[in-house]
This record gives structure tokens, C-alpha cells and sequence, in this order.
């Protein structure tokens, strides 16, 4: 890399650590820490929320689904708008009026203590450990597209960021998260700039838009109704709009984003930024891996794009051969392509027989990898990266690599300070240390900060020798989060149910995912469905069954305003 | 002397109400469009 990328990646990272240290000084008690005594505006918490939720992998997954089957990943979001009205209207006056320091503690309030240890012990195994999976991802990337040292990139990125977390509590995670949402939203818009004048000079944008469409990569809207798809409109408007309810309304690393706002209206505009703002963003970072897609049209792209994959077999006479053959595949694809493009007759039929002869030289050496490595194979995550490093101009490569710097950083903050909220306020204030003085919550909590993030660390580092259990990891999450949607619906819904019913119906919703995910084809979008609907039954039944809520425990919402 | 004015009266919509209302129909417009968009180009 030229030496301007990297001061490009080092002033980045020198000045998201000092913006965060400043902001040691507006930390000094445990609602300073945790919850900016409340004091933030929507704007940046909005951006915050964002920033949580788009992660590196994100970023970098998602253009590379849209390289290979195009834009129809954009309705996993369509259910989150409608989430968002929902969440503004129950979740956050309940919250912030309630005072809560984590989405648990409201459990116990309208519950038990059981119940609050439960969700928050489940919170705290599955993101603790998705933390440093959210770490390893990139860093393992980067590694191999740029060669670099995968413990010097988990240490760089996991380190500086549990730094200023630990010292800068939540403020510096929101402030934070404000220049990293900047960084990535120029990146993004360079980056789309860049290809787009990389394009042949005879291709206009309409012409490459209607290449891209015959090549199926422009279809964003599927109207089927499908339980196995797993993106289609339906999938999207109510899979997704349980998946968002439960992320943005049960997850302690997303609560705890609009309990900082200054008031209940900041908290709701605060979700409302992304109801607007989140479909046309994953638009933008689908259609520059469109565009990457037209690129490698006409610019021969690897046969695979995961160089260290790639160089194992690249010795072998099968493989040599296979390349030979997708250099004449490509070729005939590229003059299809122009064809195509401009509209000439028999353009799709030999666009299409070629783009045929390339898919099966790709099978063939992608067959060849899994027979030498024996796992399965993927590179679409590789897409983009190397696109970027290969083609982009001096300077843009530093400040893509930035930008997804930037998405991991602003997630890990975000889930360290929710993991440490999550540790302190609901199991070492409310079990070992009741009483004690704010200086010394304010302590452990930096204490807890800094722990997860070296625990975050060391599962990056051990990822690649962790593979299943991040399997695990990534399926326990998707068996968690229906069901955690599940309590707060029979918390916040329903007046008559108790601690029981609520943590039976938990355990009771994570094994219907269990059996469904295990037995089944459904698309994982429709767990968060199952497992919610499986909670509040068994919830309502169990409840019933154990005499049901005494009146003192029933929780009236507020007006709100 | 002036008479006492009476109360305004409330809004037709709450602001909120107003809010999400327009959340709901940007998405649907927005959802409307990426299929047409969708189906000029697929």
C-alpha cells in the first residue's frame, strides 16, 4: 500500500481515540458512564444506532451479495421502518420513563429477579462472544487481501476501540460512532464514484444498469410467498419486522443507544433516522457491489477472490487449466456483455451461455478447493476488498479501509458498553454489591468495560480455530432473539402474566426455534416469528396455570408525550 | 374589558401520530418504487 493510505488509516485511528478520551472527563458517575446522564440530541444517537447495527462484515457481505445474486437483500430491512413506529410507541416511554439502566432491569420491575438474570445472562453469553466475531470477521479479510498480521489487525481494532470505551463510557462510544458513521458514508460515496468512472467509456449508466438487470442482479422486490426464500417481501416486512423489534427494542446494545437522548421525543426521532434513512443506505452499499459486478464484466476478475484458497491450489495442473479456460470464458463474456448492452440481437442468448461456461469454471475450481481443504467454500465476502485494493486509487484504498475500520469499531463499542452495562447494573449491583458508592460502580464498570473487550480479543483471535462454535454462536443468537421479543411482548402486552409464565416461555421459545431451525427448511428470518409466538402462548399458559400476575406487579404505561 | 379566549382546541393529529403515519407511507412508497425500478430493469 502507498504510504498516503496508511497515514490515511492512521490518522483515522489516532483521532477516533483521542475523540474519545476527551470525552473521559463528562464520565465521572455511573449515569455519565452508562447513560450520558441522558443528555445527548437524536441526531447522534440516531447515527449511533446506525453505526451499531452496520457492522465491517456488513459493509463488506453485503456488496458482495449483490456481486453474486444482485439486490434482492434489501428486504430483509423493509420490516424495519414499521419496527421503529412500533418501538417508538411502546419501548421507548416505557424505558426512559422507567429509568432503567438496561432492558432487563424492566423485567425484574414487571417480573422477577429470575427472569432479569436469565435474559440478561442470555444477552451477555451471546453478544460477549458475537463481539469478537464481529472483530475476527474483518481482521481475517484484511488479512488476506492485504497480507497483514491477523493478531496485529484483531489487536488494532479491538484494542484502540475497548481503550476509549473503557475510559469514555458512553459518550465516547455516541461521539464516537458520529464521525465513524461520516467516514463510512464518504467512503461509500467515493467508492461509488470510483467505479463508476472505472465503467468502459462506451457504457452509459442507463446501458449498465439494464446489463446489470439482464444479469439478474437488479431485482430487489420478490412478491412471493415463500417460507423457505429466505428474502422475499413477505420475509422481509414480517421476519424482518420481528428481527428489528427484538434488535432494536430488546438488545441491551441498542436500548441503551436511545436511553442517552435528551428526552422521549429525541428517543423516538432517534430510532425514526433509521426508518427513513436505513433502506435507501442498503440500496447505496447494494448497488456498488452491482457496480463492482459490471466492473469485473469487463476487467477479468480472479477465478476465485480468496488468495489464500486460491494459492493452495494453484500449483495443480486441474487448476492451471481451469484458468487457461476462464480466460477464453471471460473474453466471450465481455464481448457478449457490450453486445448485450447495446442492444444487439442474439446479446442475450450468448450473454447468457457465456456467463453459464464462467459459473461452471468457477464450480469446478471452487470443487477443487474444498477437495484440498475439506471445508466448505465461500469468497464473496472477498469481492469488495479486493476490487478495492486492486483498482482503487491511491488514497481511496486507505479510506475504504478506514470506512471498515470504522463499521467494526462503532459496533464493538456499542456492544462493550452494553456488555458491561449488562454485567454491572444487572448482576454486580443487584447481587453482590447492592450499596456501594457511585465512585466504585463507576470503577467496576471500567473494570468490566476493559475485560470484555480483552475477552472480545482473545475469541477473534482463537476464531479461525473456533469455527463451529461460531456456528453456534451465530444460531444460539438467532434462537435468542424471537424468544427475548417474546418476554418484553408479554412484559409490556399483556397484563395478567408473571415471572413463571415469562421464564418458562423463554426457555420454552429458544427450544421451538431449536426444533424448527433442526428440522425444518424455514428461512432463519421466520424464527424471530416462531420464537416470539412460542413465548407469549406458553407465557399466557404457564401463567394461568400459576395463578397469574399479582395487581401490585402489573406495569401501566405512562402518557406519553 | 376583553372576553377570555377559549381553550384552542386540540390538533385533528396528535404530531406524533402525524409521524408515523408518514413513516408507514414513505415505506410503502419507497417499497413501491424499488419494485417498478425492479421491474423496468429485470
Amino acid at each position: 500500500m502507498h504510504w498516503l493510505d496508511w497515514a490515511i488509516i492512521a490518522a483515522y485511528l489516532i483521532f477516533i481515540v483521542y475523540d474519545g478520551l476527551r470525552l473521559t472527563k463528562k464520565s465521572h458517575e455511573i449515569e455519565g458512564y452508562f447513560l450520558a446522564n441522558r443528555s445527548l440530541p437524536w441526531w447522534a444517537v440516531g447515527l449511533s444506532v446506525m453505526a451499531t447495527q452496520l457492522s465491517a462484515i456488513t459493509l463488506v457481505g453485503t456488496t458482495g451479495q449483490a456481486y453474486a445474486n444482485g439486490m434482492r437483500f434489501v428486504q430483509f430491512y423493509f420490516g424495519l421502518p414499521l419496527a421503529m413506529v412500533v418501538l417508538s410507541v411502546t419501548v421507548v416511554p416505557f424505558f426512559y420513563r422507567a429509568r432503567v439502566f438496561t432492558a432487563y432491569e424492566y423485567l425484574e420491575r414487571r417480573f422477577d429477579a429470575k427472569t432479569r438474570a436469565l435474559t440478561s445472562f442470555f444477552f451477555l453469553v451471546s453478544r460477549g462472544l458475537a463481539c469478537g466475531v464481529i472483530i475476527a470477521a474483518p481482521s481475517v479479510i484484511l488479512s488476506i487481501v492485504l497480507g497483514w498480521n491477523e493478531v496485529t489487525t484483531v489487536v488494532v481494532m479491538g484494542l484502540t476501540t475497548t481503550l476509549y470505551t473503557m475510559f469514555g463510557g458512553v459518550q465516547a462510544v455516541t461521539w464516537t460512532d458520529v464521525k465513524q458513521m461520516v467516514v463510512i458514508f464518504v467512503g461509500l460515496m467515493v467508492i461509488l464514484f470510483v467505479i463508476l468512472g472505472q465503467l468502459p467509456e462506451q457504457l452509459s449508466f442507463g446501458q449498465a444498469v439494464t446489463l446489470a438487470g439482464e444479469a439478474g442482479r437488479m431485482k430487489m422486490v420478490d412478491p412471493r410467498f415463500d417460507l423457505n426464500e429466505t428474502y422475499t417481501l413477505w420475509s422481509g416486512l414480517i421476519g424482518g419486522f420481528f428481527l428489528a423489534l427484538s434488535y432494536f427494542g430488546c438488545d441491551q446494545s441498542q436500548v441503551q443507544r436511545f436511553l442517552t437522548a435528551r428526552s422521549v421525543s429525541e428517543g423516538r426521532s432517534s430510532l425514526l433516522m433509521s426508518a427513513f434513512v436505513k433502506i435507501p443506505m442498503q440500496v447505496l452499499i447494494l448497488f456498488i457491489g452491482v457496480l463492482v459486478f459490471l466492473f469485473y464484466q469487463f476487467v477479468q476478475p480472479p477465478l476465485l477472490f480468496k488468495a489464500d484458497d486460491r494459492a493452495r491450489i494453484a500449483g495443480q495442473p486441474a487448476y492451471q487449466q481451469l484458468e487457461r479456460e476462464f480466460g477464453q470464458a471471460f473474453d466471450s463474456r465481455q464481448q457478449a456483455a457490450l453486445a448485450l448492452a447495446e442492444g444487439e440481437a442474439g446479446g442475450r442468448q450468448r450473454f447468457d451461455e457465456a456467463t453459464t461456461e464462467v459459473e461452471r469454471l468457477r464450480k469446478e475450481a471452487i470443487a477443487l478447493v474444498q477437495k484440498e481443504t475439506g471445508k466448505p467454500f465461500n469468497d464473496v465476502n472477498y469481492v469488495f476488498p479486493t476490487f478495492v485494493t486492486e483498482y482503487a486509487p491511491i488514497g481511496v484504498i486507505g479510506l475504504i479501509i478506514a470506512a471498515i475500520f470504522a463499521a467494526a469499531m462503532s459496533s464493538v463499542s456499542a456492544e462493550l458498553a452494553a456488555l458491561s452495562t449488562a454485567t454491572v447494573i444487572d448482576f454486580y449491583r443487584r447481587h453482590f454489591r447492592p450499596h456501594a458508592p457511585d465512585r466504585h460502580y463507576l470503577f467496576v464498570s471500567k473494570l468490566s468495560t476493559g475485560a470484555w473487550g480483552i475477552f472480545a480479543c482473545l475469541v477473534a483471535l482463537q476464531a479461525g480455530r473456533l469455527g463451529s462454535l461460531i456456528e453456534v454462536v451465530n444460531k444460539f443468537g438467532s434462537y435468542f432473539y424471537g424468544s427475548l421479543l417474546g418476554v418484553f411482548v408479554l412484559a409490556i402486552g399483556t397484563r395478567r402474566t408473571n415471572g413463571h409464565g415469562a421464564f418458562v416461555g423463554l426457555l420454552a421459545g429458544m427450544a421451538t426455534v431449536a426444533v424448527v431451525a433442526n428440522t425444518t427448511r424455514i428461512s432463519f428470518l421466520w424464527y424471530n416469528v416462531v420464537g416470539c409466538l412460542a413465548v407469549v402462548l406458553v407465557g399466557i399458559v404457564v401463567s394461568r396455570l400459576t395463578g397469574g400476575a399479582p395487581p401490585a406487579t402489573v406495569a401501566q404505561p405512562e402518557q406519553s408525550t | 374589558m376583553t372576553e377570555p379566549q377559549p381553550p384552542s382546541p386540540p390538533p385533528e393529529y396528535p404530531y406524533w401520530n402525524r409521524v408515523y403515519l408518514g413513516v408507514i407511507i414513505y415505506t410503502a412508497a419507497l417499497i413501491l418504487a424499488l419494485w417498478l425500478f425492479s421491474r423496468q430493469f429485470a
